[in-house]
């Protein structure tokens, strides 16, 4: 069987660490739009991603991974759903030092609810090591609220190890539930 | 989100801080007093828990200057935009936000109880506590039940725990473990082997005070109760776990810092989505079944496990085909 | 909502007189937003019930696209994005500076050619360029 190809999308609020998440595993240059950042008062930093990142990985068989970064922040949300479409599943970075992560995390879930409902959604929290608050718990308890059932993971997506367990967590996640869907029955967890 | 307690006030209060901050800050406390943790109140005095200063103010520069910005009151600068923030205290932005300051008083709601468990506010003495099975020589698990039992009650005091020649130190309602320096492997052994002697005291006053001063500092104990689990004896559950029973995962574990094999994730998303016995849960992930044990056995000290009435037949690597498009990425 | 990044009013003004001209000058022309280089609107006027917001968002993402793609051709810097759409044109460019870049997004219909629309728009397009100098 030729290679198949994969497509994963990173979201997350702005300075969550997608343009970063995807640097640290693409295996090509990744493909940037960043543009000068004039708001400042929502983030400090100098450049933010206009329109997508695009970088790739080659999985040991030989299927490619083609990842793409979103923009932020919401006034760019027509990029959210243009680079959705067709995608294998989502990985959500949170930034915990933002003033309100766990409603940063409610918008995500909301605008890639369909991944999330169906178990293609991966959870990263990260700067939890200086801003512990909100705990994992709370997070927890929201996805809870919404009906969702995901992986919640402390990740510092500087790391290369880190951003390749979301990976690696999200493709178990939807290996179990090809494996628990197709049996014949069973307890299910609610 | 937390229930409503009849819970005593923490005090506030600002110095040189400006009429206009501090009207906006008296204004706050009335939207976010509802949400935060603890109740807090405005007060004109020094008699409070949290005293917010900024850092150029002669009077309370000498305060921030002495470096004790975890005594009590505890002093938080308050930061124009221009400046930085010191290292290693809570700091609050001018103007003040009612979401920052919602954050900040949690934030110093958990530190304070960090403290009140270590300075305890009742004088108490140094008690031991009875530790199951301690009297038979090989004990399995010892460590990681008798850990797990002591953070079921949750005491805001300070626990020591004492395991052959290793102290570690535990606030059980904080799920915290005071430490130093990293445990190093061959402490570690000795705590999670079976045979060594566990040996559990709450400790008084002073000797807590002189940990703090020593410079011990709060980290999460769960990488301790997962460890206890998965390098236990693997041939069986946890004491209290049916052998035959189903379990699901009331949650994630949070393999960012948790030690962890790839084999873990298939089996947490199994036990996610539904309910496994031991050996179903083997069978589905591909693994031995003395994989299976020590992962629910961490789950289950970690508190993660639900466990299920047995029920339907679970799901087995062979019906589902060759669809696990999804090899790993390393 | 989006906030206007931090723009001296003077120049949000001109902006706006600029755009205003342009539109009452060309009817063929029916829409003008002026907008930062990440997206948020500056000055707008628009025939139709087009949101600007939106515009200046969506410019902001087309315009990084053509940074990318004429990066990967290699073909130099992206001067401007043409959209040939069935009832109309637009017209994504930049408005040259050395530090501090500002968009300008044009709708026409199709009564006129792309020629004549780009001659229409440099003169707002020159003006705002030269107070952004300044």
């Amino acid at each position: 069987m030729s290679p198949r190809e994969y497509k994963l999308i990173f979201a997350g609020s702005m300075g969550a660490g997608k343009t970063t998440a995807i640097a640290a595993i693409s295996e090509i240059a990744p493909v940037r739009t960043d543009v000068e950042n004039t708001d400042r008062a929502a983030h400090q930093k100098a450049m933010t991603t206009a329109a997508m990142d695009y970088g790739e990985v080659t999985l040991a068989g030989g299927d490619k991974l083609r990842l793409y970064g979103t923009p932020g922040q919401s006034r760019f949300d027509f990029m959210w759903k243009i680079l959705g479409n067709g995608a294998l599943g989502v990985i959500i970075l949170v930034d915990n030092s933002r003033p309100d992560p766990l409603a940063d995390l409610r918008e995500y879930l909301q605008a890639f609810r369909e991944l999330a409902q169906d178990s293609r959604a991966v959870i990263g929290i990260g700067r939890g090591e200086s801003h512990p608050n909100p705990q994992l718990d709370a997070f927890h308890a929201l996805i809870r609220d919404i009906g969702v059932s995901a992986p919640i993971l402390s990740v510092d997506v500087r790391r290369r190890e880190d951003v390749l367990l979301l990976l690696d967590i999200l493709f178990n996640q939807i290996e179990a539930s090809e494996l628990v869907d197709l049996a014949p029955s069973g307890s299910r967890v609610q | 989100m937390n229930a409503p307690a009849i819970r005593p006030a923490l005090g506030i209060t600002t110095i040189g801080v400006g009429l206009r901050d501090e009207l906006l800050l008296k204004s706050l406390l009335r939207i976010v007093g509802t949400d935060t943790r603890d109740l807090w109140q405005y007060r004109d005095d020094l008699q409070v828990d949290v005293a917010l200063c900024t850092p150029q103010t002669v009077s309370s520069l000498a305060v921030c200057k002495s470096g004790d910005y975890g005594g009590t009151p505890r002093f938080i600068p308050v930061l124009r935009a221009d400046e930085n923030p010191p290292a290693g205290t809570p700091a609050l932005r001018a103007p003040f936000r009612a979401m920052e300051l919602r954050k900040l008083l949690d934030e110093v709601s958990n530190l304070l109880m960090m403290r009140r468990s270590m300075a305890a506010a009742t004088p108490h003495v140094a008690a031991d506590i009875a530790v199951p099975g301690t009297s038979a020589p090989f004990k399995p698990f010892r460590f990681g039940l008798a850990l797990g039992k002591l953070i079921e009650r949750a005491s805001r005091e300070v626990h020591r725990i004492e395991v052959g020649s290793v102290v570690l130190h535990v606030i059980p309602a904080a799920r915290a473990l005071l430490i130093d320096a990293p445990l190093d492997d061959e402490s570690l052994a000795i705590v999670l082997g079976p045979r060594a002697d566990v040996r559990i005291r709450q400790m008084d006053e002073a000797e807590a005070q002189r940990l703090i001063a020593g410079g011990a500092k709060p980290q999460t104990i769960d990488w301790l109760l997962w460890r206890a689990g998965l390098d236990g004896p693997a041939d069986h559950l946890l004491p209290g776990l049916p052998e035959h029973g189903e379990f699901a995962l009331r949650r994630w574990p949070d393999f960012g810092r948790l030690k962890h094999k790839p084999s873990h994730f298939l089996m947490a998303a199994l036990l996610t989505r539904a309910a496994h016995s031991v050996d179903a849960l083997a069978l589905a992930s591909s693994q031995p079944v003395a994989d299976a044990h020590a992962f629910i056995n961490a789950c289950a000290l970690c508190d993660l496990i639900e466990v299920r009435p047995a029920g339907g037949k679970p799901a087995s690597r062979d019906t589902a085909g060759d669809e696990g498009a999804l090899r790993k990425t390393r | 909502m989006n906030a206007p990044p931090a723009l001296n009013l003077g120049l949000v003004a001109l902006c706006q007189q600029q755009i205003d001209s342009l539109i009452e000058a060309h009817s063929e022309i029916r829409g003008v937003l002026v907008s930062s280089i990440d997206g948020f609107e500056v000055a707008a006027r628009m025939r139709g019930s087009a949101s600007p917001a939106k515009l200046a968002a969506m410019t902001s993402s087309l315009l990084a696209l053509g940074e990318a793609v004429s990066d990967e051709g290699e073909v130099g810097h992206c001067r401007d994005v043409v959209i040939d759409a069935s009832a109309g044109r637009v017209l994504l460019m930049d408005i040259p500076h050395a530090t501090r870049k500002l968009l300008l997004t044009v709708l026409s219909d199709n009564a006129s050619t792309l020629g004549q629309v780009l001659w229409a728009v440099r003169t707002c397009r020159q003006e705002i360029g030269r107070r952004l100098a300044e």
